[in-house]
């Protein structure tokens, strides 16, 4: 059923249409809208669909190969999760503005993935941002409202930086072209790869992120989980595969976020840690820029909206029921909420990649491809990392809110739209899990052939696994294990908001105190040159042009 | 008044509490039946389970030759201590993190 119309129209179309109406009709729009687009995609030629000419330049704003196809239909699946999952808000929650905030969000991404070019990518990189922050300001907290200013600021500064690398290439090469750029040593690449590095939460530049998504709406933090990062992924790989120096950028990714993650106390944004963390996978796996990296990558960024989205709806339901999302005030909810708790238990087992579910038939994909190009060390780094995955996010986050210290917190199952949500996703989280060859491997982009259902990969990933939750028992047993604590751990981003802010503070007032001093030193030369001019005058005798300035002159200040 | 980890309380004097409970949610009745995890049998069963899918998982090794790729993933249950001391390693220094990174919660919030 292909219509021609550009993917995103139709998500905007949708959103605008969910803005004007209300109720049923709405409810309605939301779940039809990302189901409609999806089924567009189905059977789409590739090539180019659309161009519009300006300024001299052909913009290619609908081109289709089988690398945009994936992205576009994993990018609806999120949407569609992401609707049902809202279905039940009211005008209290801001619903409108919602709802139309997060469908030009999944267009703008979806616009982004199927850009021909670099102008039409900066376009939808940019309504990323702009889109996406009303899902955090609706959440009508101080908090909620300073961190998207940081989160939007962050974005639109990468944006920027997008529009210049571009702006820069365009000078050398002629060509708005978005195909493979590389390190070339220009600094338009260098500037390109910063800005993805901004949306691909690269170290040091990652702290948008777990600032932003822990302050965001219950249902809008399902939404942030899967598009910004993936859509950078999906542009990383587009332009820098084959680049060496991701190998080690995407390792550092998923090692150090985990010990964060170990230490927090805020599930969602232990949630945003181990997203980084599973980012970190991808990048790795651009930077190999094999076949068979490469499909580990997208395959994983596939698996990976659809389990994150989950975590993300596990914890949201335990925030909307309770009104709270600390470990530390947590606990013992499997009572209350028992299929908010199995569905969370399934996305846990999807991210640790315990064979049938996911993520075990996708990270192994980038694992392998590291050890076949002999990245021994990075080889390590991953596996290390995988088992802290397991740590964090596949016991730590079902552990304290479900099970471990029971809190006496009691409530209701989560609303059946969230249930449902939640039930869907874990769904295609097992059916994935169990049969790749039918799902994910039918649309992966490249020419590499992988079977993750080895006895040496299953027996491998069970014992570590395992061994790893032994760790988390010995260490619980013994006592060894911190508690979860009430408290903020600072990470890169105290450069700017605790030393940048006392800096600009700082400076501030130190200017202003400069800035007295010399007012006050002038104004007094000139004070004592009025007195010295009217002791003289005094002693000559009065004149009119004198008496009448020393009042006026030793005024203000 | 500080914690274990030195941490002081904020600066007005009180402690960080937990967040207000939603209009959704409650404290438990003190009546209420203990759940299937308030058990110690319940969960020392488990447990049970549990080790023993670990020797299992040991042993396997034993008998299934596991195609490595690694000159490490060759040693005998490679993949179960490095696991176990992955997990092991990453809690302890984590732990150790916080010395250096733990704030109080409204470290951002006040001037």
């Amino acid at each position: 059923m292909w219509i021609d119309v550009p993917p995103f129209v139709i998500l905007f179309v949708g959103a605008f249409v969910a803005a004007l109406t209300r109720g049923v009709v709405r409810q309605a729009i939301m779940v039809a809208t990302p189901v409609l687009g999806g089924l567009n995609l189905i059977g789409m030629e590739h090539g180019v669909h659309l161009e519009w000419t300006v300024l001299g330049y052909t913009l290619q704003v609908f081109e289709v190969d089988r690398l945009s196809l994936l992205f576009g239909y994993i990018f609806h699946i999120a949407a569609l999760i992401g609707n049902i999952f809202a279905l039940h808000l009211g005008s209290e929650d801001r619903a409108s503005v919602q709802h139309t905030s997060a469908m030009l969000y999944a267009g703008s991404a979806v616009g982004a993935v199927f850009a021909g070019d670099m102008i039409v990518l900066f376009v939808f990189w940019e309504l990323l941002a702009v889109t996406s922050v009303f899902l955090i300001w609706a959440r009508d907290t101080e908090r909620s409202f300073q961190a998207g200013f940081r989160y939007l600021v962050v974005l639109v500064v990468s944006g920027v930086l997008l529009l210049a690398g571009t702006l820069l290439r365009t000078r050398d090469t002629g060509s708005i072209d978005l195909g493979h750029i590389g390190l070339d040593g220009t600094l338009g690449a260098w500037l390109i790869l910063f800005a993805l590095g901004i949306k691909a939460a690269f170290p040091l530049l990652h702290n948008w992120l777990t600032d932003a998504y822990p302050e965001g709406t219950v249902t809008g933090a399902v939404y942030l989980s899967a598009f910004t990062t993936k859509t950078a992924v999906y542009v990383l790989a587009r332009t820098f595969a084959g680049t060496e120096m991701l190998i080690y950028v995407g390792a550092v990714m998923t090692v150090f976020p985990i010990f964060f993650a170990v230490i927090e106390n805020d599930l969602r944004r232990v949630l945003g840690y181990s997203l980084i963390n599973q980012v970190g996978y991808m990048v790795t796996g651009i930077g190999i820029g094999t076949a068979l990296a490469l499909n580990g990558t997208v395959a994983h960024a596939f698996v990976h909206i659809i389990y994150k989205s989950l975590l993300f709806m596990g914890v949201g339901a335990v925030l909307h029921q309770t009104g709270r999302v600390n470990g530390s005030d947590l606990g013992g909810l499997y009572k209350s909420m028992p299929f908010t708790a199995a569905f969370t238990a399934i996305g846990a087992a999807s991210i640790s990649a315990f064979p049938l579910f996911s993520g075990f038939v996708a990270k192994s994909m980038v694992m392998s491809a590291a050890l076949e190009e002999g990245h021994n060390v990075v080889w390590l780094a991953l596996l290390f990392a995988s088992a802290g995955v397991f740590h964090h996010a596949g016991i730590k986050v079902p552990f304290f809110a479900f099970f471990g210290h029971d809190s006496g917190v009691r409530t209701t199952e989560a609303p059946r739209n969230m249930l449902a949500a939640m039930g869907l996703a874990a769904v295609l989280c097992v059916l994935i899990g169990t049969f790749p060859e039918q799902t994910v491997y039918r649309i992966l982009p490249f020419d590499a052939s992988y079977d993750p259902y080895t006895t040496t990969h299953v027996l491998a990933q069970l014992q570590l696994l395992f061994f790893g939750a032994m760790a988390f028992v010995g260490l619980q047993k013994t006592h060894i294990y911190p508690p979860e604590l009430r408290s903020v751990n600072i990470d890169a981003e105290w450069t700017y908001r605790w030393l940048g802010r006392r800096m600009v503070l700082g400076v501030g007032s130190a200017v202003a105190r400069l800035d007295g001093a010399v007012r006050d030193a002038s104004l007094g030369a000139v004070r004592r040159t009025f007195g010295l001019a009217e002791r003289a005058s005094a002693e000559r005798g009065p004149r009119e042009a004198w008496s009448c300035g020393s009042r006026s002159c030793s005024g203000s200040r | 008044m500080s914690n274990e980890y030195g941490h002081p309380p904020l600066k007005d004097g009180r402690h960080p509490q937990a967040a207000p409970l939603g209009p959704r949610a409650h404290m438990k009745a003190p009546d209420e039946p203990p759940g299937m995890w308030d058990k110690k049998k319940n969960v020392d069963r488990f447990l049970r389970v549990f080790y023993s899918a670990l020797v299992v998982l040991v042993l396997l090794d034993l008998v299934i030759h596991r195609h490595a790729y690694h000159p490490w993933e060759a040693l005998f249950g490679f993949h179960a201590w490095y696991g176990f001391a992955s997990c092991w390693i990453l809690v302890v220094v984590a732990k150790q993190l916080r010395r250096l990174l733990m704030r109080s919660e409204d470290y951002y919030d006040v001037d």
